[in-house]
């Protein structure tokens, strides 16, 4: 028997997974077997960038050249989307030497580097994730042949294209039956001449296909049609979604026939109140919405406060209901609202009502602060009592203090929080606080400086 | 009903045959063989070995079986050890070694995990030098050949 895991390849790996690019480094100069184990190692793990070349073109260009092409047989994951001098040299290099890729993340311009690419991934059918990005490329992307390409790879999970049109949407999903996530950034009218034109909806199998996501405008996009034969879907992001969709949709979650979806990016102005209501209870871990209607929120609130992990609003503007999340969610891990006006913010008092559950929030960024309005009139059961107990110092601005400090002992207790954008104020009082958001979170991107600017043209 | 199993110095060990069965080698054994009084022999492990990898089995005989994560992220970490399975592993490097090479051998997955994170803990933050230092390896790199591997891996990532 050996006497060192160290002379055994396979435990060498095994204690290289544990070890960052740096240690792994560091081990391949040890000796020569472990040379042997960790060079692989580390390449595997090196995306090959190809502006990695022009970072460090100053330093030597073919030298960097030179180490790529040694190593370039380990490398599996390929993201080469800029072209600059580098592209075209990793794209020759990667023709000839990568053969184990897993993902790959290209940019073609001309017909000639997109031949070049497709042969590249024809020469990995153990690819798992590809995503092909092209602008104004000239003679189009060539759908028959994208198809075929993308056939031969029965891996693949992960497609992301820029362009395509609902009928090659289709094709694809029909010719490649592993796919689970399809990412599209336009949905285009179908290329003139292609045949097939409705998607074959004739046939009405069915695609296993767990996230959809159009990142640009798919407006193009037949949408119920194509969800219709997704039943296992369990993430949509949509950017464009009309009455006649979000109608649809809801019908679609009524009947029942999304009932695995549970994450939804739905990025055009509306209301979904209809749309969350149908929803299962309790089911949803994911609501990005860009609404300002406080019923829908109010629906989320209602029916999937207790499943819900992230929560995003766009363009939401009735801050005095924000506080409920604060109140009701006790899974949500992420709270996001993003607002064109900077003037408007949720007031820590309105926060002070009740005790909060949201003890596993990670990221927080919303605006909240302190109103300088009277702190006195509708006045929250915790500030009341502190400020009793207060009385003889009782004046505007110690309720606004002790509304703060009440506000920031609770911020305190978030221990899980790592990302945090909020407003405390417009003025510079905000700079007493800082110390004490640092003990609770380790970063803060104080909102503070921009707000001053523009607090100054108001 | 015990399992006895036999070191590859002779020793026996009587072990419940839950215990035992953590070990997939032992657990296939048994049921290749079906259930029987004679003793189970294990040429690669000393007695010595086999105590402490038997006493980490009686600790985790509850534990769930884990589950294969192979298309997991490659990258892992190292910083989650149990308390019980560090104090477990503060042995000498022999001892570290021949515990990861029996895990390997009895198919232990758990404490081949534990072996490996501890190794890759005692690597961490170190220079070469440093390394073989801690592991008694000698340099078999002539100078030229290692300026070569640095200025070659210059260009990988450190991630």
């Amino acid at each position: 028997m050996d006497s060192s895991p160290f002379d055994i390849p396979e435990l060498q790996s095994l204690i290289g997974r544990y070890l960052d690019g740096k240690d792994i480094k560091t081990c391949a100069l040890v000796c020569k077997t472990w040379h042997k184990t960790y060079q692989p190692l580390l390449w595997q793990r090196n995306r090959l960038l190809s502006s990695y070349g022009a970072t460090h073109a100053s330093a030597g260009f073919g030298d960097w050249q030179d180490s790529v092409r040694r190593n370039a047989h380990w490398i599996k994951d390929l993201d080469g989307p800029e072209t600059d001098k580098a592209h075209e040299m990793l794209l020759s290099i990667a023709l000839e030497r990568c053969r184990s890729l897993m993902s790959i993340k290209v940019a073609a311009t001309t017909k000639d580097e997109r031949d070049k690419w497709i042969q590249l991934i024809k020469f990995n059918p153990q690819l798992q994730k590809v995503a092909f990005w092209y602008w104004e490329l000239q003679g189009g992307l060539d759908e028959s042949l994208m198809v075929e390409t993308l056939k031969g790879l029965d891996k693949l999970q992960h497609l992301e294209l820029r362009t395509a049109s609902f009928p090659f949407i289709c094709r694809i999903l029909e010719s490649v039956p592993s796919l689970r996530e399809l990412v599209v950034g336009t949905v285009v009218t179908s290329e003139p001449g292609s045949e097939d034109q409705d998607g074959g909806a004739a046939n009405k199998t069915t695609w296993p296909l767990r996230s959809l996501k159009i990142t640009h405008d798919n407006s193009k996009l037949p949408l119920c049609d194509l969800l219709s034969r997704m039943p296992v879907l369990e993430s949509l992001a949509l950017e464009c979604v009309d009455e006649k969709s979000r109608q649809g949709l809801t019908q679609l979650i009524k009947e029942g026939r999304l009932p695995l979806l549970s994450e939804i990016s739905l990025r055009e102005e509306g209301d979904y109140t209809e749309l969350v209501d149908a929803l299962p209870p309790q089911h949803l871990r994911s609501a990005h919405l860009q609404t300002f209607y406080s019923s829908t929120l109010k629906s989320l609130l209602k029916n999937q406060n207790q499943s819900l992990e992230s929560l995003r609003l766009f363009g939401f503007d009735d801050y005095r209901a924000l506080a409920d999340v604060f109140y009701e969610c006790p899974r949500l891990k992420e709270f996001v609202v993003e607002n064109e006006s900077a003037f408007e913010m949720l007031d820590v008092c309105h926060l002070l009502y009740k005790p909060w559950v949201c003890m596993d929030l990670e990221r927080l960024s919303v605006p909240i602060g302190v109103d300088h309005g009277p702190v006195g009139d509708a006045i929250a059961p915790e500030l009341s009592e502190a400020m009793a107990v207060n009385r003889t110092k009782r004046s505007r601005k110690s309720g606004w203090q002790l509304a703060e400090n009440l506000f920031m002992n609770r911020f305190c207790k978030l221990k899980k929080l790592r990302d945090v954008n909020f407003v405390i104020d417009y003025k510079k009082r905000a700079l007493s606080l800082d110390h004490r958001i640092d003990a609770g979170c380790k970063t803060v991107e104080n909102r503070r400086d921009s707000d001053e600017e523009e607090s100054s043209d108001y | 009903m015990p399992i006895t199993l036999l070191s590859l110095d002779d020793v026996q060990f009587k072990v419940d045959k839950e215990v035992a069965e953590r070990s997939i080698l032992i657990k296939n054994m048994i049921e290749d063989v079906g259930e029987s009084d004679a003793p189970i022999p294990l040429p690669n492990v000393s007695s010595s070995v086999l105590k402490k990898v038997i006493e980490y089995c009686e600790h985790h005989r509850n534990d769930p079986v884990q589950t294969q994560d192979e298309t997991d992220d490659p990258r892992k970490r190292s910083n989650d050890i149990e308390e019980w399975d560090m104090k477990f592993m503060m042995v000498d490097q022999e001892m570290l070694f021949e515990i990861i090479l029996a895990a390997n051998y009895l198919d232990i997955k758990p404490l081949l995990d534990v072996g490996c994170k501890t190794v890759a803990n005692i690597i961490k933050g170190k220079t070469p030098e440093e390394i073989r230092k801690v592991f008694n390896i000698v340099n078999d790199f002539t100078p030229e050949e290692e300026a070569q591997i640095k200025k070659e891996n210059e260009w990988a990532e450190d991630r």
